[in-house]
């Protein structure tokens, strides 16, 4: 039966090993050493340092913190991103 | 490009690996399936109204299939006396198991109601036999006539239920759709466990 | 305020490949424009499909409460609407929005203009006829039989594989240019989507199964079509709208990563769930209950990484339709999920399975989180596209609350009669009428839902046709604004 045939070893090996081989090559190549900077990369230039008028103190501080220093905002510019 | 490749060669892998197991394998393992000798193959007739069945979408309201007892309780409701097993479904081609049971399970529907006439009456109007019933009338399954012609089945269709005036005849169609129901019947014994601890891996 | 020292994640960050080309507005702006003619085009004809769609679905309601209404002509039947409304819903509105959805996604995070528009242009047309013709064919009577897979396998399948490939070409080709090293975790779900659903359509039309078989595959195919398909394509455009509107990353990568390799893994496997008690060898079946359960994994990983992004941050839907429906489409992922869990599981499913709970799934699922994240996507897009902002905030917010409250009715109907109608088909004293009259007022509220979002629905569209086909949207110079009268939240904006 084909279950128990060595077709079915083989080809779950040659579609499972390539992508770990894939997978391996992109860690040893530090493609994971910066993760958390992918999440940042769907934003434009200033983006972040517009105060959004729902948060509240605590919280445009800490965009202040993270993102450098707030920009002027006379036109209401992250209404852009609504 | 490495990502690329492994985004598109992982995503292949699990979806094939899903496939082989719950496509392939079942397959190749279901091949070796032998007929019970008291499951007829369909004749002409019964799959043109199987294939009445599927295109009046009989399916999104009944099953075919009955469950094992120790959950369900299909057989202590009369839906069947075994639960079904894969030979069962040999000959179909594609399956009827269904998912709704907005109406009754069919899969010994011709062991239960072997009565035409009670099938062509229901086909035609259900309330006129089942008044909370609400399955859908397939009036278009009949033909309406001033007068039967010779050779015509006249359908007697009790009085709130029969058009104004004439008289309504059975069609080639009403009848292949009742042969068929009357066909589901699976009243022989389960085939003998030895193919099923096969189909076990 | 004005500038201040940069901090020290600033400094950080420009040591990375991709700060290097953060983009300008203007540029944003371009590739939009890239994608103009095959979104605005997929986004119009999946508005058509939803509003034919609606119809269908209202008749199939309506014949549960009068069973005798428009039973006179074959095309009518509830066998032949049904189907219809399931394929015009799931391949014509939902599927049509979702190239459009990935068509605009993909240049905005590849940071390139889309390749091969045409070639998508010609996709969308070609599903659309494809979909059109197997339409006309199932209501004629022409049914391939198996559930989700009605469409003719020989005059509508073909063009449905040949537009979904050319949609897919488009969007490989797009992710082959990008100008960006990372991948977002929106482009592994969008990318991967494409070749996710033609290997299972394909696989799930050969017409080489017979008996139990043609069930198994019936089932894997069907159930990847919403796990590996619908759910991949709006998870993608909920991870980028999110942040995006928000104006904060998404709270963990690793999460986003074990969310998108765990569905892809397990959600896969699911298939059998439907099966539950049916003829399959119970490997079979306990496989995918197994698997059913494992989601939990996945389903967690991605609700805490969404929740976490907006949490603290609710007021921000006030100011914003497509982070409103959007956030509840999330919400919903969590929600139809869990119940999901709950039903593969065999001490529920034999009460639920057969059911009208299904159907209560279903829309929680295929509703609140698929064409709720659809309607929101398209708030955020086509003013991006056309240019033009939504002429009427009173508009949004009546199509807002005529669905979501309908919806929730809807659903909430439907799950209480289904659970009443599995107690009684389980209840051996109980005769099958039991079954039937206990559950028809429930069907009866469903079809109350159904005329209140059909209203919804109507209002949509009629705002889509101000704002596309009116100047309505460019003469008031409305900013994209859209203060959501606080019917949660009490405050008003500063
Ligand atoms: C809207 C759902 C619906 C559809 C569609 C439907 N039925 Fe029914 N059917 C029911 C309900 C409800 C009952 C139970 C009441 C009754 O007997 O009429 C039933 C009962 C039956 C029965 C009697 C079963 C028994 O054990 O009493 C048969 C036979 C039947 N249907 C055949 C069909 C056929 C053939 C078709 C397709 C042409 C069909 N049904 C389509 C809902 C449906
Ligand atoms: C106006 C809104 C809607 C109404 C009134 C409605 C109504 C219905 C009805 C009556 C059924 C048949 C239920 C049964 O057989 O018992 C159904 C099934 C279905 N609908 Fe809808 N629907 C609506 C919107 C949608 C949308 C937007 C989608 C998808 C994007 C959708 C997807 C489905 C699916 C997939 C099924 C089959 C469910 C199953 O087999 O379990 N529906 N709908
Ligand atoms: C982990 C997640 C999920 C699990 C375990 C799950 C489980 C199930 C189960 C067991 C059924 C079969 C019910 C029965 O017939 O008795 C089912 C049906 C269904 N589910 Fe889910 N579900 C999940 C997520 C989703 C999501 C996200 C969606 C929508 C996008 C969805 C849409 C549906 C639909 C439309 C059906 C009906 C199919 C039909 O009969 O036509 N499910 N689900």
């Amino acid at each position: 039966m084909l279950a128990n045939s060595f077709v079915i070893i083989l080809l779950s090996l040659a579609v499972g090993i390539p992508p770990l081989i894939f997978l391996f090559m992109a860690l040893t190549s530090g493609q994971f050493d910066h993760v958390d900077a992918m999440a940042d990369s769907i934003f434009e230039a200033d983006e972040m340092r517009y105060f959004r008028p729902w948060e509240n103190r605590k919280q445009a501080q800490q965009r202040l913190e993270q993102h450098g220093g707030l920009l002027n905002n006379p036109n209401r510019e992250w209404e852009r991103w609504l | 490009m490495t990502r690329l490749l492994v985004l598109i060669m992982g995503a292949m892998a699990t979806v094939i690996f899903a496939l082989v197991v719950l496509v392939i394998l079942p397959k190749s393992m279901l091949s070796q399936l032998q007929a019970p000798p008291q499951l007829k193959p369909p004749s002409e007739q019964e799959l043109a109204g199987r294939s009445l069945y599927i295109s009046n979408g009989c399916i999104y309201c009944h099953t075919q299939q009955v469950r094992d007892p120790s959950f369900t309780a299909d057989i202590s409701k009369g839906l069947g006396s075994r639960p079904s097993v894969p030979e069962d479904y040999i000959h179909d081609k594609p399956h009827l198991l269904g998912t709704m049971r907005t109406g009754p399970d069919l899969f010994n529907v011709g062991a239960r109601l072997p009565d035409r006439n009670w099938h062509l009456l229901h086909l035609y109007q259900p309330r006129a036999l089942v008044p909370w019933s609400i399955m859908p009338a397939f009036p278009f399954l009949f033909r309406h006539k001033p007068k039967a012609d010779p050779g015509d089945k006249v359908l007697e269709v009790p009085k709130p239920f029969a058009p104004g005036n004439g008289v309504v005849v059975v069609s080639e169609e009403a009848e292949a759709l009742v042969d068929y129901l009357i066909s589901l019947r699976h009243d022989y014994p389960a085939p003998s466990n030895e193919d099923q601890k096969e189909v076990q891996p | 305020m004005t500038e201040t020292v940069a901090s020290p994640r600033t400094q950080q960050d420009s040591t990375l490949e991709h700060s290097k080309i953060r983009v300008s507005a203007d540029e944003v702006a371009a590739y939009d424009h890239s994608g103009r003619q095959p979104v605005l085009l997929g986004f119009f004809i999946a508005v058509v499909w939803l509003l034919v769609g609606t119809v269908l679905g209202d008749i199939s309601s309506f014949k549960f409460d009068r069973p005798d209404l428009l039973s006179e002509q074959a095309y009518l039947t509830f066998g032949r609407i049904r189907p219809a409304h399931l394929n015009v819903m799931v391949y014509g509105w939902a599927s049509t929005a979702m190239f459009s959805i990935s068509l605009w996604l993909m240049p905005r995070l590849c940071r390139t203009r889309l390749r091969w528009a045409t070639a998508a242009t010609a996709g969308i047309l070609i599903w659309t006829l494809g979909l059109a013709v197997g339409t006309v064919l199932l209501i004629a009577g022409y049914s391939d039989g198996l559930e989700w897979l009605e469409l003719d396998g020989q005059w509508a399948d073909p063009l449905l594989v040949a537009g979904a490939a050319l949609v897919g070409a488009s969007i490989w080709r797009t992710l082959a240019a990008r100008r960006v090293h990372h991948l977002y975790v929106s482009v592994w779900y969008v990318a991967a989507s494409y070749p996710w659903f033609l290997i299972i359509f394909i696989a799930g039309n050969l017409p080489i199964y017979q008996g139990v078989e043609s069930a198994a595959v019936n089932w894997f195919y069907a159930h990847n079509a919403l796990g590996l398909w619908l759910t991949t394509i709006n998870l993608g455009l909920i991870y980028y709208l999110l942040p995006k509107i928000i104006g904060r990353p998404i709270y963990s990568y690793w999460l986003s990563l074990v969310g998108f390799w765990g569905l892809a893994l397990f959600y896969a496997l699911n298939g059998m769930h439907h099966l539950i008690g049916g003829p399959l060898p119970s490997w079979m079946i306990a496989t995918s209950i197994t698997a059913s359960i494992m989601m939990i994994i996945p389903v967690v990983a991605v609700g805490i990484n969404q929740h976490m992004t907006v949490v603290g941050r609710f007021g921000a839907m006030r100011y914003s339709p497509a982070l409103t429906l959007a956030v509840i489409a999330a919400m919903s992922y969590t929600a139809v999920s869990l119940q999901g869990i709950l039903t593969a599981l065999v001490s529920v499913n034999r009460i639920t399975h057969f059911t009208h709970w299904t159907i209560a799934h279903s829309h929680l699922g295929l509703y609140m989180f698929v064409t709720l994240s659809l309607f929101g996507g398209m708030y955020y897009i086509l003013p991006r596209v056309l240019k033009k902002e939504w002429p009427s905030t009173r508009l949004v917010r009546a199509h807002i609350l005529l669905v979501g409250g309908g919806m929730i009715l809807y659903v909430v109907a439907l799950g209480i009669g289904g659970v009443l109608q599995g107690l009684s088909l389980l209840a051996p004293s109980e005769g099958f009428e039991v079954s039937v009259t206990s559950t028809r007022p429930w069907l009866l509220m469903r079809s109350v839902a159904a005329v209140i979002i059909s209203a919804g629905h109507i209002v949509f569209a009629y705002h889509a046709y101000l704002l596309a086909f009116t100047h309505r949207g460019s003469l008031t110079r409305q900013p994209p604004f859209f203060e959501l009268k606080p019917v949660l939240v009490k405050k008003r904006a500063p």
